[in-house]
């Protein structure tokens, strides 16, 4: 009888918050870049979700609610400054993309040519080095595949701001990969 | 659309987050604009290859495991102590203020007391929260260590899923063979030492179907020597005749017994004994 209470929190807790800890997982996972981080990342949020079970709404997402509190324990934890690349980089992507783009009509090529070496490491590490807003959401959308719709729920923002957000966060990963494609020789220098 | 427009909305299109409408304006204007179309192929291709190279982990077991222990204390330790004490307060605070009322709110009150402070004080060992172990009998002994395990009393003390790590590092601590049971289908979460009355157990937890298989392994000769432990004669017959013997006895467990040369095994799960030998029959081969 003395722990009924707190046998009713845990099992409720147990039965709506756990299931979904491997997408948790996951995101810690590319956000943080390795796993011990994204371990303490993860026992952080459940515990924080533990202790305010209470503030939980019955009923409303609470993949979104999970989220929430891992997002902002990330960026208590992690306060570092990660610059968003200039768009000078970014001419140079478009430029070589477009010189090889005469040499070859099927995309699927270009595609291979330009990024096909890359190694999950590559891209992982790429992802991890954007600024976290940004990461977020090429996360949410491209790993997980949350529609916008979701996605704006989770990070508290008009759907409006995921788009961009996806559209500059993408830009960014691109100058990322193709600079990584090119110290290690995948593609040309000219 | 022109090309602003179709900038804006271009990773609405990549993710087909966009109406037919637009759309349709959205294909027309990529089909006529190079500028825009090496856009949006630079952006699928980002999206493909993300898509493409990063896969989907799963939660390790073990970090899973612990993360659900520790709540599983935090929890109860925040319970008793702090909200139950206080709303025990108020009552009898409110009792007090009654004058018919409080020789029976007293005495309540110094029931309650007491049984708070038994509690409190059960809680305060937590390698032995239900007191001293009663009975000598290895297969008591086995479920109450496979009990404290499930409450949160005997957390593990190295958590890995590898055999031979956890295999070695426990090695280390006792004198006898560390013997560990393959069983292909289970896995391994970790395990913990306990010393009971002079003689050492090395437990490990396995897990399958969601289900927690507690195993432990103790020297035989320790056992007799030190003189704390016992067999029931009853399992001294089974193991001498059929090599197994089995505790079918309980409601919330079964056990199962045998002997590795010097060392008694013991496992202890809530499964019937018939899955119970068929995990542990994928060892002999």
């Amino acid at each position: 009888m003395a722990s009924a209470r707190s046998d009713a929190k845990q099992s409720d807790f147990e039965r709506e918050a756990v299931p979904h800890m491997d997408v948790l997982y996951n995101y810690a996972l590319r956000m943080t870049g390795n796993v011990d981080d994204a371990s303490d990342l993860l026992q952080e949020t459940y515990f924080k979700a533990y202790r305010f079970w209470d503030k939980y709404e019955k009923g409303t997402n609470i993949r979104a609610w999970l989220f929430r509190i891992m997002k902002n324990s990330y960026i208590n934890r992690y306060r570092k400054e990660s610059k968003e690349p200039d768009t000078v980089d970014y001419d140079e992507v478009k430029n070589f993309y477009n010189t090889i783009r005469h040499e070859s009509i099927d995309p699927n090529d270009l595609q291979e040519r330009l990024f096909g070496n890359l190694l999950e490491d590559d891209v992982a590490k790429a992802l991890e080095s954007l600024p976290p807003d940004f990461k977020t959401v090429v996360i949410l959308c491209d790993i997980e595949g949350f529609t916008y719709e979701e996605i704006a729920e989770f990070v508290d923002c008009p759907i409006g701001t995921v788009r961009s957000r996806l559209h500059r966060g993408r830009k960014m990963l691109q100058v990322k990969l193709f600079d990584f494609a090119k110290k290690q020789g995948y593609i040309g220098h000219d | 659309m022109d090309c602003t427009e179709t900038i804006e909305y271009l990773s609405a299109f990549v993710d087909g987050e966009l109406q037919v409408g637009p759309r349709k304006e959205m294909e027309t204007h990529i089909a006529r604009c190079l500028s825009c179309r090496s856009e949006f192929e630079l952006e699928r291709m980002t999206k493909g290859i993300v898509r493409a190279k990063i896969s989907t982990q799963k939660v390790p077991a073990s970090l899973q495991i612990r993360i659900l222990q520790e709540l599983e204390k935090q929890g109860m330790a925040r319970e008793t102590v702090g909200d139950k004490v206080r709303r025990a307060f108020r009552f009898v605070a409110s009792g007090l203020r009654q004058p018919a009322l409080r020789p029976a709110v007293l005495l309540g009150a110094a029931l309650v007391l007491g049984v708070v402070a038994f509690l409190l004080f059960l809680r305060r060992e937590p390698a032995a929260p239900r007191g001293e172990l009663e009975a000598s009998d290895l297969v008591q002994q086995a479920v109450f260590h496979y009990s404290s395990y499930l409450n949160g009393d005997m957390p593990l003390q190295y958590v890995s899923s590898d055999r031979t790590e956890l295999q070695n590092y426990f090695q280390q601590k006792v004198a006898f063979d560390v013997y560990m049971p393959k069983m292909a289908e289970a896995q391994l979460i970790g395990g913990f030492l306990c010393e009971h009355t002079g003689g050492k157990f090395v437990n490990f937890i396995y897990k399958a179907d969601n289900k927690v298989i507690f195993f432990s392994v103790a020297c035989s000769k320790e056992m007799k020597t030190k003189g704390k432990f016992r067999l029931s004669a009853q399992a001294e017959t089974d193991l001498d005749r059929t090599g197994w013997h089995f505790d079918t006895s309980r409601t919330a467990c079964n056990v199962a017994l045998w002997k590795e040369n010097d060392e008694v095994c013991s496992v202890v799960a809530d499964m019937k004994k018939e899955e119970l030998l068929a995990l542990l029959k994928d060892d002999e081969q």
